[in-house]
């Protein structure tokens, strides 16, 4: 066990290598590099130059690397070309919000959709389960941004019920002051969680009512419901639990549409925003944040999985 | 399960054939329908999608426009076809390519192992965990998109699953006799790959293929939905909702419903053949064990 938990750290340790690896040489790879970044488009070759040694940009690639790393580690993430504030202060005041948004709808999304995947499971291949899988094939169909057009169309102006707006302030307080303004948006995520989760809880499920267990179970008498609830339920959880760590970059990839949908102040939006205006420590810095997130995430979901199901942990051994 | 084969069971096991079946052929007919419609349209209904009209800005759908003009004066339903070709070209490319780059990728991780497969799947594991909307949106502040860009950009960013499952079943077929006699006579690692692994994997690879299509799809209109997709006059579906939405305020519905479910069922249908694909598939994997 202690091998694998090693082992699963050095990969994670890796990754995150290699993605800052991504992010330099996109840094680099960016027409004028930072200089023209900074100094804007106007600067002079002269001015370039200086700047480029006073910034140590005239160092070998690796010399610079180095750097970058180690400004890394301090948690520098340069600053931004056209908010005049370095990046991390922005991730920083951004980021609550994101996570309040996405935390709230993704939970949400898993409350319906495993109920449903077990469900569809239970019913298989019956007119339910065909309605359901149909129903979540068109959901998965469905991009974000339309489905949230459509809820701003009839829940926003048809039915004046919730605002179009998410509040615009920078605060998390003020958004929370206004949850009205959360509830579109957090339908929105939603949706596409259960399109994707309850398609994934339904296949889990069927894997596992074909398991031996199951069989030995119903052998022994156990009810139907006591079956699903304490034995089937208890072992996709784990998978789901696994699969939420790697869903990470799906769930920001929704948030970045939806935060612009609906122009919610939070990662995705200022995302969405410095791609529009090529603020590039922004675009690396978020880009970089998600990957850290991700390989966190997913490391944290393996560990989750070997104290939650003891089948793993030996098997792991 | 319960072990005995029952009349009733045996029968919605056939109705269930019957219905998986249809499904995927819904998504097929849907589909030629769809190809049809934006390939053959514009030779039988020809409007103008080049030239604006603002003495015709905007129209509700009527006589003349079925679905209504545009805030340029396009005939919205031409439109909805030149964008169709468009979204599907780049799709089924990009599709292709992201199958193609995995498929070798994942074949050679899964036949060289050690060191080389270690490295090659922590790069997969990297690609992961960035979403690849976010990439695409650095490479389009970087690259002008024309339809040939966007399709390269979005197969390179989505060639990730197809390594993974490649890369399982070459482990599989690693195994098997026929390749063990290849490698003891001395057979080369490229020879291996090419001739025997990517042939005889390809099943599984090319029933992900059309969930690749879908995705891509789906890949293209985010992007162009965000301002970053193909340069004007050329449009897709996903730039066609993206000006909609300025006039939805206006009640213009017609210039975002259309395009909406115009994605909705193309990705749908693919997912339908899909999954029909793959039931199929597995059925045949079964009985072959």
């Amino acid at each position: 066990m202690l091998r694998y938990l090693t082992r699963r750290l050095v990969f994670a340790i890796l990754v995150v290598f290699l993605v800052t690896v991504l992010t330099f040489v996109l840094l680099h790879l960016l027409p004028g590099g930072p200089a023209r970044g900074i100094l804007g488009m106007e600067a002079t070759p002269d001015q370039i130059a200086r700047f480029n040694q006073e910034k140590g940009f005239d160092q070998p690639l690796y010399t610079q690397y180095w750097d970058y790393l180690v400004r890394l580690l301090h948690g520098d993430l340069g600053d931004s070309y056209t908010k005049n504030e370095p990046v991390s202060a922005l991730l920083a005041q951004r980021l609550p919000k994101t996570l309040l948004l996405t935390v709230i709808y993704t939970l949400i999304g898993i409350i319906i959709a495993l109920p449903a995947g077990i469900w569809q499971a239970v019913r298989r291949n019956r007119a339910a389960d065909h309605i359901l899988t149909t129903l979540s094939f068109l959901l998965y169909a469905t991009p974000v941004f339309f489905l949230s057009l459509l809820l701003i169309i009839l829940f926003s102006q048809v039915l004046p019920w919730f605002p179009a707006q998410a509040a615009q302030d920078e605060s998390l307080g003020s958004v929370l002051a206004d949850p009205g303004s959360l509830v579109l948006p957090i339908v929105a995520g939603a949706a596409a969680v259960v399109a994707a989760f309850s398609r994934y809880m339904r296949s889990s499920t069927l894997d596992n009512l074909a398991q031996d267990y199951v069989r030995t179970a119903r052998a022994k008498g156990t009810s139907e419901r006591r079956i699903i609830l304490r034995h089937v339920f208890r072992n996709s959880l784990t998978s789901v639990v696994s699969m939420l760590g790697y869903y990470i970059p799906v769930i920001f990839g929704g948030a970045l549409v939806i935060e612009s949908m609906f122009n919610y102040p939070g990662i995705g939006l200022l995302f969405w925003s410095a791609a529009q205006e090529q603020d590039y420590p922004v675009l690396l810095g978020v880009v970089l944040l998600i990957a850290v997130a991700t390989v966190v995430g997913s490391l944290l979901a393996d560990l989750a999985q070997l104290f939650i199901d003891p089948r793993v942990r030996t098997a792991k051994r | 399960m319960t072990t005995t084969e029952t009349p009733e069971r045996a029968r919605s096991g056939v109705l269930r054939r019957l219905i998986r079946h249809r499904l995927a052929l819904t998504g097929l007919v849907i589909l030629v329908l769809m190809l049809l419609f934006s390939f053959l349209g514009p030779l039988i209904y020809g409007t103008d999608q080049v030239h604006t009209d603002l003495g015709a800005v905007r129209l509700p759908p009527g006589p003349g426009h079925p679905l209504g003009t545009d805030e340029l004066g396009h005939d919205v339903l031409g439109r909805l076809m030149v964008a169709g070709r468009v979204s599907l070209i780049i799709g089924v490319i990009a599709g292709l390519i992201g199958t193609a780059i995995g498929a070798v990728w994942g074949a050679v991780a899964g036949y060289s192992g050690g060191w080389l497969d270690l490295v090659l799947m922590r790069i997969v594991d990297t690609g992961v965990a960035i979403p690849a909307l976010f990439l695409l949106l650095v490479a389009a502040t970087l690259v002008t998109p024309s339809v040939g860009i966007l399709a390269v950009l979005i197969g390179v960013v989505s060639w990730l699953v197809p390594a993974r499952l490649m890369r399982a079943e070459t482990v599989t077929i690693a195994e098997r006799e026929y390749i063990k006699a290849l490698r003891a006579i001395g057979g080369s690692r490229t020879r291996a790959v090419f001739r025997h692994i990517i042939p005889n994997a390809i099943g599984t690879v090319m029933v992900n293929v059309t969930f690749q299509i879908a995705d891509a799809i789906l890949l293209v209109a985010y992007v162009s939905f965000l301002g970053l997709g193909v340069a004007p006059p050329q449009t897709d579906w996903g730039a066609m909702l993206s000006k909609g939405i300025t006039y939805t305020y206006d009640g213009a519905w017609w210039l975002i419903v259309p395009p909406g479910i115009a994605i909705i069922l193309v990705v749908a249908a693919f997912n339908f053949i899909g999954d029909g694909l793959r039931d199929a598939f597995e059925v045949r994997k079964r009985a072959a064990q």
